[in-house]
């Protein structure tokens, strides 16, 4: 269960992509933070990742990063429980589609 | 030097390894990673990305050659299914060289690997086949090829026919025994065989699944989490592999 700060903080993502921008990593993190069993894991240069108590990555925030031209482009990714991958509204998504790499403001 | 970073590496400056998706590992006579690479724009072979797709995408191998050591350590592999049905390991997380002249190399949250070898290589798999010729590794391209010839003396050789850049013929020999990956790239673009990056530790592509089973059946031991390869081993086999329990 969610607490209040992390449904929050979800509801601020949803309304971002229904006004058509992009939502804040910071959001991101309040909510994974809210979700019962899920702990942040982080390498010295790898990307934040929330896992759940079945190792799933649920959610895992991407700098990207400016030293290539085309890969510039902080986004989040998301996985169901059983370690699908979706878009914000639970649809599976191919690895390589746009879905599967929602752009975020990174803020944090 | 307290680290190198991949994007350093002579080859791998404009490639996007932490978006990128790891498709097989296999380990022979040298480790290689099959990705779906993703190419950024200065590299020469970007296009753009096609329609619904965040990047250009090409599949590559990562080649590390002559390792002379290399610890493969597993965590709870599992495969991740596209809706299509195609399976992925996840991404590369990190990748560089360190002080001591280790290469190491995290793959998503299950593996991790640290190697002793000549510099790593990526190879363009879709538009090359990859070949040994003698010491060295022959990039040939797919569309100058003109000829095989498939001999089953041994555990086989092909006898491949090309073009180089200038129309000149050049032919390479191909031989099971001392190339296994090359063979068995050539038998797939032969269509003749038609899973091309296999793995001998499990008969197959490397899973968590297949280790496990391996360790129930031979081994009676059901709480397997994770396992360790070490190449070579100290008891002078060609893989050591242990398991990691709980």
């Amino acid at each position: 269960m969610a607490t209040l700060a992390g449904r929050t903080a979800w509801e601020r993502i949803i309304q971002a992509i229904s006004t058509g921008i992009n939502p804040k990593a910071s959001d991101f993190k309040m909510w994974a933070e809210s979700q019962q069993g899920w702990h942040p894991h982080k390498t010295p240069n790898g990307p934040l990742k929330y896992i759940d108590k079945n190792g799933v990555a649920r959610l895992t925030l991407k700098q990207g990063t400016p030293r290539a031209p085309g890969s510039n482009h902080p986004h989040v990714e998301l996985k169901n429980p059983k370690g699908s991958r979706i878009d914000l509204q639970g649809k599976l998504v191919d690895r390589k589609s746009i879905a599967n790499h929602t752009p975020i403001d990174w803020d944090i | 030097m307290e680290r190198l970073n991949y994007w350093q590496f002579p080859g791998f400056e404009n490639i996007y390894l932490e978006d990128s998706y790891v498709l097989s590992i296999n380990a022979k006579t040298s480790i290689q990673i099959l990705l779906e690479a993703v190419l950024t724009e200065h590299h020469p072979l970007y296009t753009q990305p096609l329609p619904g797709e965040q990047y250009c995408y090409r599949r590559m191998t990562v080649n590390f050659p002559h390792p002379q050591t290399y610890d493969l350590v597993v965590n709870n592999i599992s495969p991740i299914a596209d809706p299509d049905g195609s399976i992925d390991y996840g991404n590369i997380d990190e990748f560089f060289i360190r002080a001591d002249g280790k290469y190491y190399l995290r793959v998503g949250e299950w593996g991790e690997l640290t190697i002793v070898s000549d510099p790593p290589m990526i190879f363009d798999v879709e538009n090359y086949l990859i070949v040994r010729n003698g010491d060295n590794l022959l990039e040939i391209n797919k569309e100058k090829i003109t000829g095989f010839e498939w001999k089953r003396a041994g555990k086989g050789v092909i006898s491949l026919l090309y073009e180089n850049d200038s129309g000149n013929p050049l032919s390479v020999q191909i031989e099971a025994e001392k190339d296994p990956e090359g063979f068995a790239a050539a038998l797939g673009y032969m269509r003749e065989l038609e899973t091309t990056y296999t793995n001998d530790l499990t008969e197959g592509e490397l899973t968590f699944d297949k280790i496990k089973q391996y360790y129930a059946a031979n081994l009676n031991q059901e709480n397997v989490q994770g396992f360790s390869v070490k190449f070579p081993s100290l008891a002078g086999n060609k893989y050591s592999i242990s398991a990691i329990t709980s």
